[in-house]
């Protein structure tokens, strides 16, 4: 019967991802009801028995379990806390391999970059060509957050420690500067197109270089959260 | 069980503490001192022991290792820290300022003088 408590103990377990914190509370678990069982045999009871009694002295470890999947062993934020949308995610994991994200991303990129060049060839043909320009640094932008999404993704089944939650960081930071200076220049060339000033509209480049330091400085702080 | 583990609930991690403070142990081995000490009237569901060590142990309270049997699963020790050692002690005179209060505030009805 003692063997029935590793099958007890992994059903609890199941769905888990794998990683050093649960498999350190699952032999911790395991190795005390095993303690137990022992010593209920000793005592004089049944397999049986004991069995049910070593089960009867759980409790609910499944707010504990979460707990330590959600955040690692240190607990140090809310990236991965269960929402509705993480359950939902959970239940059509089977989607989300690593080699169904590559192949999800590239989709929706290539079908964004036909929708946008259809917008903008329809467009041109009613004589929008004065504003339509900018779908394309949009879709710049857009690209570059498909793109983070992926990785994020993709990083995000590494599991959850501190090595994971610094690559997310870096991920992140890289996408949010580049949206940032796409979204400058296209500024920049509505600005000077609208006022024909170019020999001034250069400047904001310069207030973008501010916002470049900003940015680092945040995420540097949040990145050194994560260090030893 | 039939005494009230709601009330003992309270001082979960001062309990722990106070069985480290013995030695090292582990999860089931610190249960079976509990029901010892108590006549078997009490001891912890493993969930509630193994979020108290968690806690414990990110607060720096305690440290876990590995034991090294050769037989069935690993188990895990913890340590008492002197950072534990000062909580534990700081626990004790909370305690016995708090059953103090708690005490006068629960028999006032006896404590007052009749007539009055």
């Amino acid at each position: 019967m003692k063997y029935t408590l590793k099958y007890y103990v992994d059903s609890i377990f199941e769905g888990t991802p794998d990683t050093e914190a649960v498999r350190e509370l699952h032999d911790e678990i395991l190795s005390n009801l095993e303690a137990r069982y022992d010593d209920c045999i000793s005592g004089g009871m049944t397999p049986q028995r004991a069995y049910a009694a070593v089960i009867g002295t759980m409790g609910d470890v499944s707010g504990l379990i979460d707990q330590v999947c959600g955040s690692g062993y240190h607990v140090k934020g809310s990236f991965e806390k269960q929402t509705p949308f993480g359950r939902l995610l959970k239940k059509y994991s089977y989607i989300f391999t690593e080699k169904n994200i590559r192949i999800i991303k590239r989709t929706v990129i290539a079908v964004m970059w036909l929708l946008i060049t259809t917008i903008f060839l329809v467009g041109c043909y009613a004589g929008y060509f004065e504003y339509l320009w900018m779908i394309f640094p949009i879709g710049a932008a857009l690209n570059v957050g498909i793109n983070m999404a992926g990785n994020i993704a993709r990083i995000s089944r590494g599991g959850d420690n501190d090595k994971t939650r610094i690559k997310l960081l870096k991920t992140v930071r890289g996408s949010t500067s580049a949206i940032m200076w796409i979204m400058l220049a296209m500024l920049y060339f509505m600005l000077s197109i609208e006022s024909d000033e170019w020999g001034i509209t250069w400047v904001i480049f310069l207030l973008g270089a501010a916002v470049q330091i900003i940015i680092n400085t945040v995420f540097k702080i949040q990145i050194n959260r994560y260090k030893e | 069980m039939s005494i009230a583990s709601d009330l003992i609930r309270g001082h979960t991690d001062n309990i722990i503490l106070s069985l480290l403070m013995k030695g090292d142990s582990y999860g089931y081995r610190i249960n079976k001192d509990i029901m010892e000490l108590t006549d078997r009237r009490f001891e912890f569901k493993e969930a509630t022991l193994y979020t108290a060590f968690r806690r414990l142990e990110q607060s720096g309270a305690i440290i876990s290792y590995w034991g090294d049997e050769q037989a069935g699963a690993r188990r895990k020790y913890y340590s008492i820290t002197d950072k534990g050692r000062r909580q534990y002690i700081e626990s004790l005179t909370e305690w016995e300022k708090t059953k103090n209060v708690v005490d006068r505030l629960l028999y006032a009805a006896k404590h007052e003088p009749e007539g009055l």
